[in-house]
C-alpha cells in the first residue's frame, strides 16, 4: 500500500479548531480545510476518473459537499479520512450520474495533471504506471484505486459500489492483470 | 491445497489479506509452485510500484475560486442554477454524431430561460420593500442583523485577493462589503475567460473540419450563452452584492466552458 503523506497535515487540536470554526460557518476556516487537504482529493477524483478536466469538477463538487454536510461530521475520525469517504461518494455518484456517457470516455494521455513536486525517483516508470491505470476499464480503476492506491478493504469496496465481495475481487485481479500486461511484467 | 485453489487466492496472499490458516496453506503450495511464485512477485512487484505513487497530487489551478461562490451560508436553502443550466453535452468525436438541432437549441434556450428567469425573479426581490440595503442574504430573526450581505464573510474577501471583513464589521461596512461578492469572483472570471480564450482558439482551428451546419448552430447557441453572462453581469453591476447572480454568473460561463470543450472534442 502507498505511505500516507502527512507532512501538509496540521496538528489534531489546531485541525479540529479549524473544523469547528467550519462547522459553525467559518468559510475562512474551510478555506484552510480546503487548502490542507486539495491535493489528496484532486488525485483520488484524477485517479478513478483518469480525466484531468473531470478531477477539477469533481474535486469542486466534494468541497462544496463537505461545506454542506459538515455539521454531520462528528470528530469520530480525522476530518481527512471523513472527507476522502466523502470523495469517493461524490466520484462513484458522478459516475453513476454520467451513466454511460462516462464508460465511453477514453481517457487523457496528458499526464500534465499529474506533475506535481516530490515526484517518486522513476518518474518515468510512475508516468507509466499512471497512465495505465488512467486506461483501466472504469469499475476495475475504480476497484484497484481504492485498494490498491487509497488502502481501503474489499468490504468497504463492495459497500460504496454495492457490489459483492467477490465481484469486486475479480474486478481487483482483472485490473492488476491488465496493469502488468501495459506495463509488460 | 490444489493448484487451482491456490491461484484463487494470490491477489489476497501477495498483499497479505488472507487468513493465517489459508495463508500457511498458500505459502506451502507456492514454495513448491513456479507458476505461482512467479505470479506472487509480478503482484507484489506491481504493488511497490503502486506504493511509490503520491498520495497527493496538486491541481493545475487554483480550484478554490470557484468552490466559495457556491457555499451556502449555513441553514439557508438556494436553488441550484449550475444544474439547471447544464446544457446536453455534444458527442465523444470517435463516434462521428451530431448532436441533433433542437437538442443544442432547447440547451441553449434553457440557458438563456433558466437565466433570465433567475435574474427576474432576484430583481424582483430586490424591489420588494426591504430593511436594508441588500435582502438576499440569510433571513435573520434580529431585524438588526436582518442586512447582512450574503458574500461578506472573510472568505469572500479573501478569495478576491481583499481584505478578510472583520468580525464585528459585518453589517456595518455596507458600502466596503457590496463590492465583495462580485469581486470575489474576479479571479475566477479571469480564468473563464483565459480557458474561453484558449478554448475558441482551439476551435477556430479546426472549424474547417466540422459540418457547416454544426458550426452554425454551435455560434447561436454561443451567442444566447453570451447574452446570458451580458444580462447577468449586468444585474451584477447592480446588485454587486448577490451572491444568487454571482452562482448564475458562474454557471452560465460553466455552461459555455462545457459547449466549447464538447464542441473541441467533436
Amino acid at each position: 500500500m502507498a505511505t500516507m503523506l502527512v507532512e501538509d497535515e496540521a496538528p489534531p487540536a489546531a485541525a479540529d479548531t479549524t473544523v469547528r470554526r467550519a462547522q459553525q460557518g467559518d468559510v475562512a476556516a474551510f478555506e484552510k480545510l480546503y487548502r490542507d487537504n486539495v491535493d489528496r482529493v484532486f488525485a483520488l477524483c484524477l485517479r478513478m476518473t483518469g480525466d484531468g478536466t473531470k478531477a477539477e469538477e469533481l474535486t469542486q463538487d466534494v468541497f462544496v459537499r463537505a461545506w454542506e454536510k459538515l455539521a454531520s461530521f462528528e470528530g469520530k475520525s480525522a476530518f481527512s479520512t471523513w472527507l476522502h469517504r466523502l470523495a469517493v461518494n461524490v466520484v462513484l455518484g458522478g459516475r453513476r450520474a454520467d451513466g454511460i456517457r462516462v464508460g465511453k470516455v477514453f481517457h487523457t494521455d496528458d499526464l500534465e495533471a499529474y506533475e506535481t513536486p516530490g515526484r517518486p525517483p522513476d518518474p518515468g516508470q510512475a508516468m507509466d504506471l499512471e497512465r495505465a491505470i488512467a486506461r483501466l476499464p472504469p469499475g476495475a480503476r475504480n476497484v484497484f484505486v481504492l485498494h490498491d492506491v487509497e488502502g481501503y478493504k474489499h468490504e468497504e469496496i463492495a459497500e460504496l459500489h454495492g457490489l459483492a465481495v467477490g465481484t469486486c475481487k475479480a474486478q481487483l485481479h482483472r485490473a492488476r492483470r491488465l496493469l502488468r500486461e501495459a506495463l509488460e511484467r | 491445497m490444489t493448484h487451482e485453489h491456490a491461484l484463487e487466492r494470490l491477489d489476497d496472499f501477495a498483499c497479505g489479506e488472507l487468513p493465517d490458516i489459508e495463508r500457511v496453506m498458500v505459502q506451502r503450495h507456492v514454495d513448491t509452485c513456479g507458476e505461482c511464485r512467479a505470479e506472487v512477485e509480478a503482484i507484489q512487484a506491481l504493488l511497490a510500484d503502486v506504493a511509490t505513487l503520491p498520495r497527493a497530487v496538486a491541481p493545475p489551478r487554483d480550484l478554490w475560486a470557484g468552490i466559495a461562490p457556491r457555499l451556502e451560508p449555513r441553514g439557508v436553502a438556494l436553488v441550484e442554477p449550475v444544474e439547471e443550466t447544464r446544457v446536453i453535452p455534444f458527442a465523444p468525436a470517435r463516434r462521428h454524431w451530431q448532436p441533433p438541432r433542437w437538442a443544442l437549441q432547447m440547451a441553449a434556450a434553457l440557458v438563456l430561460v433558466v437565466g433570465s428567469s433567475a435574474i427576474t425573479a432576484v430583481l424582483m426581490k430586490q424591489e420588494a420593500p426591504q430593511d436594508g440595503p441588500v435582502a438576499l442574504g440569510p433571513v435573520r430573526a434580529n431585524p438588526g442583523q436582518a442586512t447582512r450581505p450574503v458574500a461578506d464573510g472573510p472568505s469572500a474577501g479573501e478569495a478576491a485577493g481583499g481584505p478578510a471583513a472583520s468580525p464585528g464589521g459585518r453589517g456595518t461596512a455596507a458600502t466596503a462589503t457590496q463590492q465583495t461578492a462580485f469581486a470575489a469572483f474576479r479571479p475566477a472570471e479571469a480564468s473563464y475567460q483565459t480557458a474561453i480564450a484558449d478554448l475558441q482558439r482551439v476551435l477556430e482551428a479546426k472549424q474547417g473540419q466540422m459540418a457547416p451546419e454544426t458550426v452554425q448552430t454551435l455560434e447561436r447557441n454561443l451567442r444566447i450563452i453570451d447574452a446570458a453572462i451580458a444580462e447577468s453581469r449586468a444585474a451584477l453591476e447592480k446588485d454587486p452584492n448577490s451572491r444568487e447572480l454571482t452562482q448564475m454568473l458562474t454557471a452560465t460561463y460553466d455552461a459555455k466552458v462545457k459547449v466549447l470543450r464538447q464542441a473541441v472534442e467533436i
